[in-house]
């Protein structure tokens, strides 16, 4: 009978099918300024024109067509910069998340299977790493190597790999002691096999939902780095330091910080509410595995 | 004999994605007060559902009783609100043993202030007394220096004094009916004895009524006064133990019965039922044991047999049996 | 000689609170090929931490095990990939025991792989095991979540005799069954065994499942073998009071047969606090004051029956 109060539950999760397919449709838009914005921006991100400064969004009055989300006080145009700002933010957090998925999801496995000193010994790693606060960590990265990129994503990996390799280092215990596994040694499987075969395509649900749901955090973190300026660096744009840039005028031009804000909080929230529908989707109670 | 518990036509039925799962499907039996009524059936049989359908727990939300009665006492119970089933029924005249008394313990509560839980809930005691009475039904179900014990933490009990607590807490509140969910399959067989023993003899002191769900043969035949097989959500055939297992008239049960290794007989090769149980959202038209059945005809295959009279108290759903 | 040989085998643990649990504590039997040895006794008397140690699965703390007269524990290279080719298992969960991710195909033909043989030969042998278990060839290709348990249980014991083993160890390989499939499953099992003379290793608890399928039986209480016999002799003439003990509890099938009253009371003691003597003692309805204080030693009650109980005489 529990075959059947499983399924029962899937029926419970039918009514809220609308968000995620929102959800996925703002990554998208995101993913895909990122990927082609160039060819998408109206104007050049970066080109000034003070005779155009601080144009209202079009909707208002005094906005003009051709600026869509208005201009700064340099004249450049909002929309072209929301999409350029796109292409570092998913730039930034596909590496991070790589980068940070792929470390902390070894050493996790590493830390879960084997269990004993490398298990003690990442697992301490883990406790250090996580009462490091990020910020101050930034702060330091700043001080001692350029800023930009690099720097951002390097704070990142350094801050996020652990979720993966807490995560992960959890689910593999419980997948160690599945039967299949000690099946796996009592045939003769290699660890190194058991490994590919056995634990990573186990986890990938898992880690697909920590990098959708990671992705949003990424993100604020980054605009957060670069609104105090310790991120991406001008001329590169990044919604972060537009949100920065717009402080200054935030009386007389509410677009220059309410349109980044926006973009940050619908990326974050998309991010979101994708990553909590994948779990539910994926959590092998529901899908009967 | 009065009836305690009559259940008349009752369907349960799961409403999936997939499609309608009719997990109960037109089951009618009656228990006597004292009497141990075991309901026997595999994983999926619909056994487990129709004892939560009398507690008024169908699954939810996918599960709902479709059609049918329960009347407790000659009181219906189908239909009852859910606070009325909580407050006057469930824990108070209907109390259940399910299969693992870890998950039915709270790990943070000690045993006493469990079992005198429901003692309270019900009103029948507060405080102090309610505290003395679960002391009382803790020492009834023969857990030794039950005073001292009542103040220790689940997880100082061994597997078979665990069940004895949950069997403490369900005869708490004097319930008319105790359900039973696979109760011993949990335990070592030595302590298997030693749990029947103790129904038994609480069965003899309060007179309840006892629904045992179970998929074991052996400890339904120790148990049981009457047994009702269920196979693909309908009873196939129910009667008197000692008939039952003598001349077994459902070819499921004589397949049952017959695929057992035994102690003592040294079969080279046991006899087994071919094939699996059925897809519960496809059953198969007709008598939906067709398929595994070694006599099935035509007719089986097409028109779903009727409950047959067999005598004595024993009926089997079976075409095989409409002239017999 | 034996084809598999445990020598005063020993497999402790030890606890983070200092205690020691002695899962198992000095047991010594063999197998000789082609016979089906089971091993029975209650959850927490060591059965599963045997089996897990002739699988290699856990250290050996003391003692030894030989496989073909190599000793398991000492294995490497190649002589440790022999081992892992000759012996498999099979285990009581088939949700657990199949990985869910992998095609049948590839969880039956893992032990091919992992031993070498080439790609061209793989979906042949598949196909041949499939057919041994009763399954269609179609089923390589479908995910273990399409079988039932049954089913699945087949699978398990396709995979387990793909490499052609010497020995299959058999963990409670049908009590998570649907009832009316453990025919088939035993069945099964027992046309495979005489077609490809396999010698079984069966951990049960169901005492009817290891008359049936047993040529001798190993008694297991707190980490020790009791009683060790050829099956026939030792279901009609139990010596040793667990096993009486037992054979009284199985609930039997048959309601004219009377409950066992007032065999054992309580329950198997904690492996972390071992009684003194014999271990048994304080549930046996017979213990006299030997009992609490020398541990009884083994011995011969009838030819291939062993007991280790004070009140057992030896054969003469």
């Amino acid at each position: 009978m529990t075959d059947i109060t499983r399924d029962a539950e899937i029926t419970t999760t039918e009514g809220q099918s609308g968000f995620p397919f929102i959800a996925a449709t703002v990554l998208t838009i995101v993913v895909v300024c990122a990927a082609f914005g160039p060819w998408l921006a109206p104007h050049a991100a970066d080109a000034i024109s003070l005779r155009d400064a601080m144009t209202p969004p079009a909707w208002e009055e005094g906005g003009e067509s051709g600026f869509l989300l208005g201009t700064d006080n340099l004249g450049r145009d909002i929309l072209s910069r929301i999409i350029a700002g796109a292409r570092v933010s998913v730039v930034i957090a596909a590496y991070a998340i790589l980068l940070s998925g792929g470390i902390g999801a070894a050493l996790g496995m590493i830390a879960g299977y084997f269990g004993g000193v490398p298990d003690s010994i990442i697992s301490r790693l883990i406790d250090v790493q996580m009462s490091v606060p990020s910020l101050p960590l930034a702060l330091l990265f700043a001080s001692v190597l350029p800023p930009g990129e690099g720097m951002v994503i390097l704070v990142i990996v350094m801050t996020y790999w652990t979720w993966y390799a807490r995560i992960v280092r959890g689910e593999v215990l419980s997948l160690r002691e599945r039967d299949f596994i000690a099946l796996a040694k009592v045939a003769g499987v290699s660890t190194p096999i058991i490994f590919i075969r056995h634990l990573t395509p186990n986890i990938l649900n898992t880690m697909l939902v920590l990098a959708t749901l990671q992705f949003g955090s990424v993100i604020v973190f980054e605009a957060g780095l670069s609104f105090l300026g310790l991120g991406i660096q001008p001329p590169q744009v990044s919604w972060g330091g537009m949100l920065s840039d717009g402080r200054n005028f935030i009386e007389v031009a509410w677009w220059l910080i309410t349109i980044p804000g926006i973009a940050i909080m619908a990326s974050c929230l998309a991010s979101n509410i994708l990553g909590d529908w994948l779990r539910d989707t994926f959590d092998p109670v529901r899908r009967q595995l | 004999m009065d009836k305690l518990l009559s259940v008349d036509g009752l369907k349960t039925h799961f409403f999936l994605k997939r499609g309608v799962v009719k997990a109960v499907d037109g089951v009618s039996f009656a228990l006597a007060a004292g009497e141990t009524l075991g309901l026997i059936g595999e994983s999926g049989s619909g056994k487990t559902v129709t004892g939560l359908s009398i507690l008024g727990l169908p699954p939810r939300p996918a599960g709902r009783i479709v059609a049918g009665s329960i009347r407790l006492d000659g009181v219906e119970l189908v239909g009852l609100s859910e606070r009325t089933l909580a407050s006057e029924i469930r824990g108070r005249k209907i109390a259940m043993i399910s299969q693992d008394p870890m998950s039915s313990l709270n790990p943070v509560f000690t045993v006493g202030s469990q079992v005198a839980a429901p003692i309270r809930a019900h009103g029948l005691a507060r405080g102090r007394s309610a505290m003395d009475l679960a002391i009382d039904e803790l020492a009834r179900v023969r857990v030794p220096s039950a005073t001292e014990r009542a103040g220790n933490y689940p997880h100082q009990f061994s597997g078979g004094m665990r069940q004895r607590v949950v069997a403490a807490m369900a005869i708490a509140c004097k319930p008319r009916l105790l359900i039973a969910d696979e109760p011993t399959s949990a335990l070592d067989v030595t302590i298997q004895v030693q749990f029947m023993d103790l129904i038994e003899s609480i069965q003899a002191e309060t007179g309840a009524g006892l629904l045992f769900v179970t998929h074991d043969l052996g400890v339904a035949a120790s148990l049981c006064h009457r047994i009702a097989v269920m196979y693909a959500g309908q009873i196939v055939e129910s009667a008197d133990v000692r008939t039952l297992y003598a001349n077994p008239a459902h070819p499921y049960t004589q397949g049952l019965l017959e695929s057992l290794p035994k102690l003592g007989a040294r079969q080279s090769r046991l006899s087994s039922i071919k094939g699996t149980p059925p897809d519960p959202l496809s059953l198969p038209d007709g008598c939906a044991f067709h398929p595994r059945c070694p006599h099935a005809t035509d007719r089986c295959r097409q028109q779903a047999p009727p409950s047959i009279d067999l005598g004595d108290g024993q009926r089997a759903s079976c075409w095989l049996l409409e002239n017999a | 000689m034996a084809l598999l040989d445990i020598e005063d085998a020993t497999c402790h643990f030890d606890m983070p609170s200092r205690q020691v649990v002695k899962a198992v504590d000095g047991v010594s039997l063999s197998i000789d090929r082609g016979q089906t040895m089971a091993l029975v006794g209650e959850s927490g008397c060591g059965k599963s931490t045997l089996a897990r140690l002739i699988l290699r699965l856990e250290p050996l703390t003391g003692g030894a095990i030989r496989f073909d007269g190599e000793d398991v524990h000492h294995l490497q290279g190649h002589a440790l990939k022999r081992f892992r080719a000759q012996v498999q298992a099979v285990f009581q969960d088939p949700y657990s025991s199949l990985n869910p991710r992998l095609r049948v195909g590839a969880i039956v033909g893992e032990p091919l792989k992992a031993h070498g043989v080439p790609r061209r030969e793989l979906s042949a042998r598949i196909d041949a095991a499939l057919t041994m278990v009763g399954l269609p060839s179609q089923a390589a290709k479908l995910y273990p979540h399409e079988f039932s348990g049954g089913q699945r249980q087949r699978i398990a014991i396709a995979r387990a005799l793909i490499l052609r083993p010497a020995l299959i160890v058999l963990d409670e390989p049908i009590s998570a069954l649907d009832v009316s499939i453990r025919a088939q499953i035993l069945n099964l099992l027992q046309d495979i065994q005489s077609e490809l003379h396999l010698t079984y290793l069966v951990i049960a608890h169901d005492l009817a499942l290891v008359e049936h399928m047993s040529d001798v039986v190993a008694v297991m209480y707190l980490g020790q073998i009791v009683e060790w016999g050829n099956s026939e002799t030792l279901f009609s003439d139990p010596r040793h009071p667990y096993t009486q003990a037992l054979l009284a509890a199985v609930p039997r099938p048959d309601p004219t047969f009377p409950r066992a009253r007032g065999h054992v009371t309580g329950e198997i003691a904690s492996a972390l606090e071992m009684p003194s003597g014999c271990r048994f003692h304080p549930r046996c309805p017979d213990a006299i004051e030997t009992c609490r204080s020398i541990a009884p030693l083994e011995h011969m009650v009838a030819p291939i029956h062993k007991a280790a109980c004070h009140l057992v005489d030896s054969a003469s």
